[in-house]
């Protein structure tokens, strides 16, 4: 069939790959025209991955060992493992990278790739299983351009796709015909895919499991089974490529709290039955979303709707079955089986996976049980399955487009001119249905446009910068632990970001702004803490950290407070101006001594008495005696041990564990640090003794008496009664916002019930039945500025006191205050008296 | 597309010999031919009459809801009364703005539907929707049965034509007559057999048309310009060119014969002198400009209303569709026709000022068989020994998905027009506080003279003639001068006038007039209504009932 095309296989291939890029061209209308200066899909996203891609291109030739040691998010280790490593297409985009040294470019030339290859990848698969042109055409463009895919233009990693139907093609030559050539690329496209994405790693995996599974079912004969055995070495080889590529997600997994998703998280991007109506806004059709479709668009993760062309095509490439004359590949039983058959299979696949844990509020052992097996653990989004019922989608409707034109007939010509006009009709209403067009394109400074700072930074050597002020934060409840980054518009953040990101790709020094996946400690930390710049503090913090440059941005502040900032950035000790670029002014820290670990005065504080069979919370208490900041960038957990003698001296539990080390203790500051025993001895009198193996804080070792009895503890109902205390009134805090270590309180347990603390969860929200100290800001009028809390640093005992650092946000509007301290019980509530402090916040110039 | 060129060579419908068997029953016994005909053709007929059905219903959920219609279409309604008294005059002035054509088939729906007022807007939505059968016919006689159904299902569910059928007012018939000449032409230009009476039909369809409104003519022209073209050709003689002429032109004859009687002259039409006199102050977009618009099927500004642009989806696929029968050596002579009655019928009207996408009316059926002659997959035939049935089915799963989201995902288009064009008019020149004011007045006012500001709608509902304050439209004459309103309407026995405004203040629609409010003085109040808005396109209303002292 389709001898119309009487080309040679290039001219052929030249021909497809022409009309498919001319059909991405249009979808994707007007990119084509900004494709040196514009995006789709907004400042978030896209730039992350204009980022990603041309660190790759520019490291993977250069400095490969330091390919994941990208220049974001300083001090932070192995940041490009927060987000997909996007290899493969740093690589491809390299030539475009170091030819045009436009960033925007290259992310463009990938997007383009993305199109036209998948949609040709698709192309050959499909003329492989049917030896239909014409269904690889419809196969190629609902793969490559469906609305999911286009919804997804925002994730560059998700419309990447274009080796997986490669990897099929060869992977089914081979089972057909063996040869090591088609071995070998099954091999490259596998790893290819692999690199590109790690979603593309589970679907391949998927996708070639099934075929060999499936086709395993069906062998009978020797030789068959032989290249199956193949099959499984090929896979393994695939594996040793990628495993390489794994270790620094692994290093950071293990050092890192929180690198996984939760099931909760999950849950909130599994798809739902209606995703299945949702409709992209760009589309012509569906555009303005009438009932009962749902609304979508670009960057949306949940528009499922297929359309119902590739519908009706993939239920004719099913059901539509060979008839006496029907001598065509198409209708061939094996092809039906082994094509048609097993992507309806890997449809479903996706189908029940892209529901996530849950299927109608039913649990799905599809994904659970290899997401428990810790398979799934680095998706966030099940719904981006729906790449794999897309792909099975795509080759049903290209069998039933191959069907249909098959079967068309004329009375005068006998059939096969027919079938390619019917073919290219499906073609013309498939596209025509799904057609997007006029999407909106976001314009990006290039070359010349590019703020001048970014390339005087170029010239600078090696130096770290940050980028400032920050978007504004609103309260993380909790300051003294492993905060939470809450931006009161967090798009407006993330574009902030990652306009930082984009412009560093004109400098590529290090800095400490950026966004990816994963947000690590300190950068959360900074950033909350960079609120308050230009303070003392944040300039001892920046200090500490060796930054050299802060780049002042005066179109970010609020308007009114513009004669404040500048008042302040020049006359805060540390911070000298060095150019003015206009809208933007660059300042540098001047650099200073730091802490250092013998500076700090370390004392160790748990609980006179615990319960036998629960965690142990135990705290340091770590006081910065110096006049200088202290310092850490070290992110690996430090060790410590923890045993228990008893009173004739003999040692009857030994635990070890580890603890998070001090990031940031300013001069004469007290921080907590929390240490967890998971294990406790039997009732009894012991004295524990903490360890601390070396590390950060040095070789410590600390002996605390502890007595281990059935005493109630704050899980469970008990009568709470506490006071908290404090030694005076606080000074001024001498500038508003940021973070300040505004007094130390005393709490004291006086009822009967042991104190539980520090029971955080993984949204680092401290669980039912912690305890806590409430700190309420409230001015003249009573509003409050916000709720917020300090962890108690151990589980405190009855009638025992224990101090507790008061790490606090101050308001962002100097003034007279309240602050308010009180005893909480989460899950329940208030207790204890409420202590009041009168609190000032001088404004700057005070 | 020339690579299809020879793909599909042009078949002959039937053998020779059954041709020639039909070239000599006359046309009346070969349709009880057809009609008797056993077999397949009996579920496509019920399936275009399921698709009628669903057409009227879809248009009259529309109509329903509309309670206020524009002034053509109190015209239109006023008109139709007068005509049973063979008079054709509103406000007791006679007519030479609308044709009466709509107003002859508004008696006639009259004849089965009780009240005027709902016989004219059901006869535009019977008509509109009686545009299915053509349709699916033109479809059925140029590609397949399967095209024809799709083409009749898009033509249904279309946002243009629904929306502006819900109103009483003469596009659908237009369209209907526009389609069944269309039909007609394509039928004696499909059967070569010579014989003429498809083209007679043709022209009398299309006279008719003229004498609904002026764009029959534009439908006249497309078929003069093949005519010439088959002339030329010598496919016809000049005797029939003229047989065509005198049938296609005897209605309107009929009407500039009235008018030369009425008037003095054949060539009487308010269109004339808006066309000459138009304000160029609303003409913000040029003609090339409305070309353009037009084209896309986007409305035109600033009179325009619709937002869309190109969410109208029948609009990709009817062109795409059009494209593949010009593509399509078999299809190309009747591509060019509908590619020609689209541009007539459509974009052409970019030569009038005025803008609308209500003008595009009877440009949606080629649009819908262009969509139909794609969607519909015509060449592909299906036969129990070749094809198997299996395929037939999927094909037309694939007519009625398709047909199905272009009718849904039309719906916004459809609202917005109608919301846009029909439902706004509750607040316009009074709307439904001038409709209320005008019943009351109807009741209660005896035989008492009424003058207003609200033009032809007060005398459809008082059922008798109202005069004119001032000229109305440009081209009805005042009855009663403005500036000399108390003394004019004094002479004239008016006791009631009925005046408009948005705002609740006696003054405002004195001011409307640019009258000052001293007059007040000398009118006494007799009620005023208030219609507050009950949608977003609306803001309240009121209406005003003054008595005239008696001079």
């Amino acid at each position: 069939m389709d001898e119309w095309f009487r080309w040679s296989k290039k001219k052929e291939y030249l021909a497809v790959l022409v009309f498919f890029f001319l059909a991405a061209v249009l979808f994707t209308w007007p990119l084509i025209l900004h494709v040196h200066d514009g995006i789709i899909g907004g400042h978030g996203d896209p730039l992350l991955n204009t980022w990603i891609v041309n660190w790759d291109a520019r490291t993977v030739f250069t400095h490969p060992t330091q390919l994941f040691q990208g220049n974001i998010m300083y001090p932070s280790r192995d940041v490009l493992a927060y987000s997909e490593h996007l290899l493969t297409l740093g690589v491809i985009a390299a030539p475009m990278y170091f030819v045009t040294r436009n960033p925007i470019i290259s992310y463009n030339f990938l997007v383009f790739f993305a199109f036209v290859f998948s949609a040709f990848g698709c192309y050959l698969l499909i003329k492989e299983l049917t030896g239909s042109r014409l269904g690889g055409v419809v196969a190629g463009i609902f793969f490559a351009l469906c609305p999911y895919k286009i919804s997804q233009l925002s994730h560059l990693q998700m419309v990447f796709s274009p080796f997986l139907p490669f990897m099929l093609l060869y992977l089914y030559r081979f089972l057909k015909r063996g040869g090591k050539r088609n071995a070998i690329l099954f091999v490259v496209f596998f790893a290819a895919q692999s690199l590109a994405n790690w979603h593309y790693l589970i679907y391949c995996a998927i996708a070639a499991a099934l075929l060999w599974i499936w086709v395993a079912i069906f062998t009978r004969q020797k030789n068959d089974w032989k290249r199956l055995g193949w099959v499984v070495i090929a896979g393994i080889v695939a594996m040793l490529i990628i495993i390489p590529f794994t270790i620094p997600y692994l290093r950071a997994h293990s050092r890192l709290p929180g690198f996984e998703r939760s099931i909760q998280e999950v849950e909130l991007y599994a798809a739902k039955g209606d995703d299945y109506e949702r409709v992209l806004d760009v589309s012509v059709v569906y555009g303005d979303t009438p009932s009962p479709f749902k609304a979508g668009g670009i960057g949306y993760e949940n528009v499922l709707y297929p359309g119902v062309v590739i519908l009706i095509l993939a239920l004719a490439g099913l059901l539509l079955r060979r008839r006496k004359d029907d001598d065509l590949m198409v209708f061939d039983s094996v092809s039906f089986r082994e094509g048609a058959v097993y992507f309806l299979i890997l449809g479903v696949v996706g189908l029940l996976l892209a529901y996530g844990p849950k299927i109608a509020g039913h649990y799905n052992p599809f994904y659970m049980i290899p997401y428990r097996l810790g398979l799934l653990k680095f998706i966030r989004v099940p719904t981006r399955f729906f790449v794999l019922i897309a792909l099975g989608l795509a080759v049903l409707g290209g069998y039933g487009t191959a069907k249909l034109a098959a079967r068309s007939y004329s009375s005068r010509n006998g059939g096969w001119r027919i079938g390619q006009l019917t073919g290219l009709a499906i073609i013309a209403i498939l596209i025509l249905e799904i057609l997007t067009f006029n999407i909106t394109i976001h314009l990006i400074p290039t070359g010349r446009d590019v703020p001048e700072v970014y390339n005087w930074l170029r010239g600078r050597g090696d130096v770290r910068m940050i980028e400032l002020p920050t978007e504004p934060l609103a309260g993380a409840d909790i300051y003294d632990r492993d905060l939470r980054l809450n931006p009161v518009n967090i798009l407006d953040f993330l574009y902030r970001e990652g306009d930082s990101m984009y412009f560093s790709t004109y400098h590529w020094k290090t800095m400490v702004n950026g966004y990816s996946g994963y947000s690590p400690f300190f950068y959360r930390r900074i950033m909350t803490e960079m609120q308050g710049f230009p303070s003392q503090r944040t300039i001892d913090l920046l200090r500490g950290l060796n930054v050299d440059y802060v780049l002042w941005d005066w179109s970010w502040p609020e308007k009114n407070r513009l004669e404040e900032y500048d008042m302040r950035l020049f006359s805060t000790p540390g911070l000298s101006l060095v150019q003015d670029f206009g809208g933007k002014s660059v300042f540098r820290v001047e650099p200073g001594a730091v802490a250092t670990a013998e500076d700090i005065q370390l004392s160790a504080v748990a609980p006179s008495a615990a319960r036998p069979g629960q965690p142990l919370h135990l705290g340091l208490l770590a006081n910065n005696t110096s006049d200088n900041p202290m310092i850490s960038i070290e992110e690996e957990p430090q060790d410590f041990s923890l045993s228990f003698m008893d009173a004739s001296g003999n040692t009857v539990l030994v635990e070890k564990d580890t603890y998070r080390p001090p990031f940031f203790i300013d001069r004469g500051e007290t921080i907590s640090l929390s240490l967890t025993g998971d294990k406790v001895p039997p009732p009894g009198a012991y004295t524990a003794r903490l360890q601390l193996e070396g590390g950060v804080l040095g070789p410590r070792s600390f002996d605390l008496p502890i007595e281990i009895g059935d005493i109630p503890d704050s899980k469970g109902p008990a009568a709470m009664r506490g006071n908290v205390t404090v030694i005076g009134q606080p000074l001024p805090i001498p500038a508003p916002d940021g973070l300040y270590p505004v007094t130390t309180a005393t709490v004291t347990n006086i009822g009967d019930t042991l104190w539980l603390s520090l029971l955080q969860d993984e949204s680092y929200n401290l669980r039912a039945g912690s305890v806590h100290l409430s700190l309420k800001w409230s001015d003249a009028s009573g509003a409050i500025w916000e709720d917020q809390g300090c962890t108690i640093p151990c589980d405190v005992a009855p009638g025992q006191s224990i101090d507790v650092p008061v790490l606090t946000r101050p308001p962002n509007v100097p003034g007279d205050y309240s602050l308010d301290l009180r005893l909480f019980l989460d899950g329940t509530g208030y207790f204890g008296e409420t202590l009041h402090l009168n609190v000032q916040v001088l404004a700057p110039r005070e | 597309m020339d690579m299809t060129e020879d793909l599909l060579e042009r078949e002959p419908d039937a053998p020779s010999e059954e041709r020639c068997a039909g070239c000599r029953l006359s046309p009346w016994i070969r349709i009880k031919t057809a009609i008797a005909a056993p077999g397949i053709k009996w579920p496509w007929a019920i399936a275009v009459f399921l698709i009628f059905v669903a057409a009227v219903l879809w248009r009259w959920h529309f109509a329903r809801g509309a309670k206020i219609y524009t002034y053509d279409s109190y015209y239109y309604m006023g008109l139709a009364r007068s005509l049973r008294h063979f008079d054709y005059s509103v406000a007791g002035h006679q007519h030479f703005k609308f044709m009466p054509m709509y107003p002859i088939g508004i008696n006639l729906v009259n004849l089965f539907v009780p009240g005027l007022e709902t016989a004219a807007k059901f006869g535009n939505v019977l008509f509109t929707s009686a545009c299915v059968i053509p349709i699916y016919a033109i479809g059925t006689l140029l590609f397949d049965r399967r095209a024809g159904l799709a083409a009749a299902g898009l033509f249904a569910f279309e946002p243009i034509t629904t929306a502006w059928s819900a109103v009483p007012m003469s596009d659908g018939l237009l369209a209907l007559l526009i389609a069944l000449g269309a039909f007609f032409f394509l039928k004696w230009m499909k059967e070569d057999n010579g014989r003429f009476v498809y083209l007679y039909l043709s022209g009398a369809a299309g006279g008719l048309a003229l004498a609904t409104r002026w764009e029959g003519a534009l439908f006249l022209l497309l078929v003069g310009f093949f005519l010439l073209y088959f002339w030329w050709k010598g496919r016809l003689r000049f005797r029939n060119l003229l047989i065509f002429s005198v049938i296609a032109l005897v209605p309107f004859g009929l009407y500039a014969i009235r008018n030369l009687v009425v008037f003095g002259t054949p060539f009487k039409s308010a269109y004339l002198e808006e066309f000459r006199n138009h304000p160029k102050v609303f003409e913000q977009m040029g003609p090339l400009g409305r070309f353009g618009r037009y084209l896309m099927f986007s409305d035109v500004r600033p009179l325009g209303i619709s937002k869309h642009y190109y969410h109208y989806a029948y609009l990709i696929f009817g062109y795409a569709g059009l494209a593949l029968t010009l593509a399509i050596k078999r299809y190309r002579r009747y591509g060019i026709f509908l590619v020609a009655w689209l541009f007539f019928l459509g974009p052409l009207h970019f030569i009038w000022w005025f803008g609308s996408v209500r003008f595009l009316f009877p440009a949606v059926a080629p649009l819908t068989l262009g969509a139909g002659a794609l969607i519909g997959l015509p060449w592909i035939k299906v036969e129990r020994e070749r094809t198997g049935l299996a395929i037939g089915v999927f094909l037309l799963a694939l007519v009625v998905a398709v047909v199905g989201v272009l009718a849904v995902t039309g719906r916004p288009m459809t609202n917005d027009i109608y919301n846009n064009g029909i439902i706004s008019l509750e607040d316009d020149v009074g709307g439904l506080a001038a409709r209320d004011a005008l019943l009351w007045l109807k009741d209660n006012a005896g035989d008492a003279g009424v003058a207003t500001s609200l033009g032809p709608m007060a005398s459809f509902y008082l059922n008798r003639d109202a005069y004119f304050i001032g000229e109305w439209q440009g081209f009805e004459p005042a009855d009663i001068n403005i500036d000399n309103l108390i003394p004019d309407a004094q002479s004239l026995g008016v006791r009631y006038i009925v005046l408009w405004s948005w705002e609740n203040d006696p003054a405002a629609p004195l001011s409307y007039l640019n009258l000052g409010p001293e007059l007040l003085s000398r009118l006494k109040l007799v009620s005023v209504w208030e219609a507050p808005p009950s949608n977003e396109f609306n803001r309240t209303v009121y209406a005003w009932i003054f008595e005239i002292p008696e001079g």
